[in-house]
């Protein structure tokens, strides 16, 4: 269980977040949501143990991150950063085998098949990534992420190490079926791994089919949290996105978030 | 689009060409000797013979000292390329090799005007201290926010040469002559006084950087996608960061100490062991290694039997060489071809 309570951060003389608590349990989907600006990222740094926070702290298990090793880390979170920058001309297989935490393991090879078929990019596994578009590229980088949660849950014994992921926008540059493919795979991971999964998603109705609980931001302050039908109402995301917009219901039975016409 | 699949027909190929290179070179040079002779005096070490002599004294501490500054110099311009995510970063172009140049020359000049003894320790040290500080001074020059800006860091290291230079022009005017002398070897660079104590110091060094640097391998792998990728995979950023540039500026410091500035063999080896055989630093690091030894062996060797018996100084045919080969870099990248890498 990776949990937070009263969690607050401040960044040049701004509070980015705000008493924030948070908790995720193993194999649970959560989708933090909100305007730009709000603190989603800032949260996700939290989560990641990359920034401590200056009030609050982050556990897992019961232990704070900041007492974890690095290594065990890693072996227990994978995170997915919102932009990544590589020109060097590694192949896209081998972008994918950065994320073995054991590139010498006896399975590292299992997986890494496994990780460039979940994400399509079996017959792209030779290119040059600088030459890849957009959103391939970004399927590189889910595929290396899922593959450092999938051999770091690995614990040898036919058992698994519980942990968590963190995507920041995975979905971005991705077209419709790789992104729905996207969220599934990563579902099943956080099934299988009983990993939490904690994603900063901007599409209100992929949020809404594929979290189990919405996390609503608004300038740092939590505004909202639970069940995609209980935080996505209209009149709450209204005065939050400063947007007239109205509240459908998807025929597969969750709420569908679109803008008013005029 | 990569030449080799796999890395160990890298290394076996340049493993190769270095061992060619280097029997070529033993046999070239003024003091003409036949197959036999050459044979015999490499098996009789301690022979007072002329034949013997040559090669011992002469042309085989400089071939060893030609490898491992070439080595070394690579290596470098590999894991700095890495530390800076850029394929045109390289210590001479960036100004750390004459930021070493000049702490060193500054030893000599001020040693002899102060009429200092320096140790052979001493030189390596100050060529060290050079580095270190021009490397630390331009990686946070040119960096924000994680970032390192290719342009400001250029431009910086044109700088930092122009600094060097005046300073090394400074103390040219209050050298006396012998110390003028040993100045002009420095700035052009030459191998022409190896010796075997040289060799053996290099040595250390070069085993110390191979270590240090190849344990980074992976962590300046990462390092190219982004500074927290590096922590998020489990390995030290702080020590990948302090391990280059310490490594590095130790192993420049000692070669441009030996051997004075010699350019562009950190760009040019580096960027062809990636034309080989792709970017992964596990076999970058080593491969320039062995690449950087080759082109240097070579380098020195025409620079010897080029205007025999007078001797062309490797800095000049260095970069007569290099540069043009630096100039086609930005030629392709112009024309949008890959080459290894692109801006960052």
């Amino acid at each position: 269980m990776l949990e937070t309570h009263d969690l607050s951060v401040e960044l040049g003389d701004v509070w980015r977040l705000q008493s924030v608590a948070l908790s995720v349990s193993p194999g649970e989907n959560v989708a933090i949501v909100g305007p730009n600006g709000a603190g989603k990222s800032t949260l996700l740094d939290c989560l990641s143990g990359d920034r401590v926070p200056q009030v609050g702290r982050v556990q897992w298990q019961g232990t704070p991150l900041s007492q974890l090793s690095l290594e065990r880390l890693a072996q227990t979170r994978a995170v997915l950063p919102q932009t990544t920058a590589l020109s060097f001309d590694f192949s896209v297989g081998e972008v994918v085998a950065m994320g073995l935490i054991w590139p010498g393991e006896a399975r590292a090879e299992f997986w890494l098949q496994r990780a460039l078929a979940a994400f399509d990019l079996v017959a792209l596994a030779e290119r040059p990534y600088p030459t890849l578009s957009g959103g391939e590229q970004q399927r590189v980088q889910l595929a290396r992420v899922w593959l450092q949660r999938a051999q770091g849950a690995e614990a040898g014994d036919a058992s698994v190490t519980p942990g968590w992921v963190l995507l920041d926008e995975p979905l971005s540059h991705l077209d419709m079926r790789h992104q729905h493919q996207c969220l599934q795979v990563f579902a099943d991971l956080a099934k299988q791994t009983h990993s939490g999964v904690v994603m900063v998603l901007h599409d209100l109705q992929m949020a809404a089919q594929y979290a189990d609980r919405l996390l609503l931001l608004q300038q740092g302050e939590v505004k909202a949290q639970g069940t995609p039908s209980k935080v996505l109402q209209p009149d709450l995301l209204e005065a939050v996105y400063q947007c007239p917009l109205q509240v459908l219901s998807h025929p597969g039975g969750w709420p569908l978030v679109v803008a008013k016409a005029d | 689009m990569r030449k080799l699949a796999q890395p160990r027909w890298l290394f076996a190929l340049l493993g190769m060409v270095l061992l060619l290179c280097a029997v070529w070179a033993l046999r070239q040079g003024v003091y003409p000797l036949s197959w036999p002779q050459w044979a015999q005096a490499l098996w009789a070490p301690h022979d007072a013979t002329p034949a013997s002599q040559v090669l011992w004294e002469l042309r085989l501490p400089r071939l060893l000292l030609a490898m491992l500054v070439g080595a070394v110099l690579g290596l470098s311009g590999a894991a700095m390329q890495g530390l800076f995510r850029n394929p045109l970063a390289d210590p001479a172009l960036i100004g750390v090799s004459s930021g070493a140049a000049l702490a060193s020359v500054a030893v000599i000049v001020l040693g002899a005007a102060w009429s200092l003894e320096p140790g052979p320790w001493l030189l390596p040290l100050a060529g060290f201290l050079g580095g270190v500080a021009v490397t630390a001074f331009i990686y946070r020059f040119a960096s924000r926010y994680g970032r390192t800006h290719i342009g400001v860091m250029l431009l910086a290291g044109v700088a930092i040469n122009a600094m060097a230079g005046a300073g090394l022009g400074l103390l040219s005017y209050l050298a006396s002559d012998q110390a003028l002398r040993q100045l002009t070897y420095w700035t052009l660079g030459s191998l022409s006084q190896a010796q075997w104590f040289q060799v053996s110091g290099l040595a250390l060094i070069l085993i110390g950087a191979l270590w240090a640097l190849t344990g980074q391998a992976r962590a300046l792998n990462l390092f190219l996608m982004g500074d927290r990728v590096v922590t998020h995979l489990g390995l030290s950023l702080p020590r990948m960061k302090r391990s280059v540039v310490v490594w590095t500026a130790l192993g420049v410091g000692a070669a441009v100490s030996v051997s004075g500035v010699i350019g562009f063999v950190g760009l040019v080896a580096p960027h062809l062991v990636r034309l080989l055989v792709g970017p992964d630093h596990r076999v970058v690091l080593p491969g320039s290694a062995l690449m950087g030894a080759c082109l240097v062996v070579v380098a020195d060797t025409l620079a010897r039997t080029l205007a025999a018996p007078a001797e062309l100084p490797l800095g000049i045919l260095m970069a007569a060489f290099g540069g043009p080969f630096f100039l086609w870099l930005l030629w392709r990248h112009l024309n949008g071809q890959d080459w290894g890498g692109r801006d960052a």
